[in-house]
């Protein structure tokens, strides 16, 4: 037996007390963790995919260009065009592997999603390095070829017809990319040039994406670029600062939700062990009469509050960790730019800072019922009433 | 013997209201190593204020106190928390034991706060003399009541106190129980230890071989 055995009967004692404080921790950290885990998996899910897109930076026409390009990247329809003819005018520019034209449109489907058309040229593929495709690349003006999702959601296979009654134009599967976790599984690509016939955008682009031959040539290329009339470069970092500036008011609001959580945690921590300290003031004076000292009750009252905080936070760690999948679905679906991806993993660095804030609440809310239980009076402890 | 408890002038005063209470007033006691004493007296008359006193529990206001040859108006908070831990065994009317903790672990709790191994075995001894072995993991609230306060005998013994200090040790007691208790302290006081004992039951005041009436904060009768 010892100090830590008292605590650990003590909070027995009051199963449903320490049962709901423990809840209560467990809740806030929870949310601790999630949003440590969201705030370090955003940016991670972000990097990966900009490094997944294979673009260093992207050219637009006037208005938002970094807008456009996120949009480009994620998914949306930008209602201005750039030139076509400046495609050519951009990949010959020295130091450009690559120029890949893109024209998006989306449709809103009976249900009310929106489906993303991408028409791309042939190299378009030499962004996507790591795309595997089940079948082939495009067959003729009439392929498309479909994200893994997109397959998935509308039950089609290679060799399939696909036919879309808003633009009234079937076309026949030629390939479906295999999963790679990125927005990219959830289009519809077609030849560019179908596209722009389709959408009535002839001779028309929503961006071109622009990868070096050379990244240390990169303020060079993107200068010569910037030369052209009506283009308006954004490179990836760029792009990353917009989305991130995006979610920001996102991530405030959730923060200061999550402040909150944790204050009223902490409040009713101290709130519990305060009630549970009054009830045993007796108790710790009688403690006191046979040879507790201040420090011994202290220490009693603390390590009461900490295996409360500790037990709560262990708990939220494993229940934000069970309901990560729900977690991350909801903040995909919260999120006006989520990447894809997941955000929240089991980074052990975010589980041990979650677990430490929570002994470390624990150690700070039981200063004041410990101080109070310290200074319990073996006088009043022992008065007969 | 010698001298286990010594009070010089000893003189307490609490404040009711606008009113002055003399608690103790220019006590003179002596009390030698074995004696066993019955401090007794009407509500009021400063029993419990001497027993806080001998118990290292409260100071006086002026005077001198001598414990097992320490004078405790000389030591701070820390000095007397371990002197009643080392010197001082405590019974009280209401038994204080640790409603989660069981017989044994009642009878070790003082051995957590007094840096000495745990003595499980002497917990044992200690429980087998009051008679309690086999309820040695039985919770407070599996014994009666005197069982309770034989627990907390064995408890007040567990550091070889030199003093038990016993206030009211059979007030919520049966008259069987009574009379178990009262054994078991004539038990204690034959094997030498100094018992004082704060009481309004005349079958335990008549046990004691000196009684100490107290009457308006004096003793008025050694």
């Amino acid at each position: 037996m010892n100090l830590l055995t008292l605590s650990i009967k003590n909070l027995q004692r009051r199963k449903l007390r320490t049962g709901l404080s423990m809840a209560g921790v467990a809740i806030a950290t929870a949310a601790l963790f999630s949003l440590l885990s969201f705030n370090t998996g955003f940016d991670r899910a972000l990097q990966e995919e900009m490094a997944n897109s294979g673009i260093h930076m992207m050219a637009s026409t006037e208005g938002c260009p970094l807008e456009a390009a996120s949009l480009a990247l994620h998914g949306g329809e930008i209602p201005k065009f750039l030139d076509a003819r400046r495609l050519t005018e951009i990949g010959d520019i020295p130091g450009i592997r690559t120029a890949a034209g893109m024209l998006i449109f989306s449709l809103i489907e009976d249900e009310g999603k929106a489906i993303f058309f991408y028409g791309v040229g042939d190299n378009y593929r030499d962004l996507k390095p790591h795309w595997q495709i089940r079948g082939e690349w495009f067959s003729g003006p009439n392929s498309i070829i479909l994200g893994a999702e997109a397959a998935r959601v509308e039950k089609r296979e290679v060799g399939d017809k696909v036919y879309f009654p808003d633009i009234d134009a079937e076309f026949t599967v030629s390939g479906i990319v295999e999963r790679t976790g990125s927005e990219d599984d959830g289009f519809f690509f077609l030849p560019l040039e179908t596209a722009q016939k389709v959408f009535e955008k002839q001779g028309k682009l929503t961006a071109v994406g622009i990868s070096l031959a050379n990244v240390e040539e990169f303020e060079q290329v993107k200068g010569k670029i910037e030369t052209l009339p009506d283009v308006y470069v954004v490179t990836k970092d760029q792009i990353m600062q917009q989305i991130s500036s995006l979610t920001g008011s996102s991530k405030t609001l959730m923060a200061a939700v999550l402040v909150v959580a944790l204050v009223v945690s902490f409040l009713g921590v101290i709130n519990t062990v305060l009630m549970s300290v009054f009830e045993m003031l007796r108790e710790f004076g009688y403690m006191r009469c046979i040879g507790a000292s201040p420090s011994h009750i202290f220490r009693i009252v603390l390590f009461e509050t900490l295996l409360l905080c500790l037990g709560g936070g262990v708990t939220g760690v494993v229940f934000g960790m069970i309901f990560a999948s729900v977690t991350d679905e909801w903040l995909h679906n919260l999120l006006p730019y989520a990447p894809a991806g997941r955000f929240i993993l089991f980074d052990p660095l975010v589980i041990a800072a979650s677990v430490l804030f929570a002994a470390l609440a624990g150690g700070l809310a039981g200063i004041i019922p410990g101080l109070k239980a310290a200074h319990a009076s073996p006088m009043e402890a022992v008065r007969n009433v | 013997m010698s001298d286990v408890i010594t009070l010089n002038n000893v003189n307490k005063t609490y404040r009711r209201g606008r009113e002055q209470v003399h608690a103790l007033d220019g006590i003179d006691l002596t009390i030698q190593q074995g004696e066993f004493v019955a401090v007794v007296g009407p509500s009021g008359s400063g029993k419990s204020t001497l027993l806080n006193i001998i118990g290292a529990m409260d100071q006086p206001d002026t005077g001198q106190v001598t414990i097992a040859g320490q004078e405790t108006t000389t030591l701070k908070e820390q000095g007397l928390t371990r002197l009643r831990a080392d010197t001082i065994g405590f019974v009280f009317q209401q038994f204080f034991l640790q409603p989660t903790l069981t017989a044994r672990e009642n009878v070790l709790l003082p051995t957590l706060f007094a840096r000495q191994k745990h003595l499980a075995s002497r917990a044992d001894e200690l429980l087998a003399r009051v008679g309690l072995a086999e309820r040695a993991n039985h919770l407070p609230d599996e014994l009666s009541g005197g069982e309770m306060q034989r627990v907390a005998i064995a408890r007040a013994l567990i550091n070889k106190p030199k003093v038990l200090l016993a206030d009211e040790p059979t007030g919520n007691l049966d008259s069987q129980n009574a009379r178990a208790i009262f054994a078991l302290l004539d038990e204690l006081h034959d094997d030498g230890l100094t018992l004082i004992t704060v009481t309004h039951s005349e079958a335990l005041t008549s046990r004691a071989e000196r009684r100490i009436h107290l009457l308006d904060g004096r003793i008025s009768d050694d």
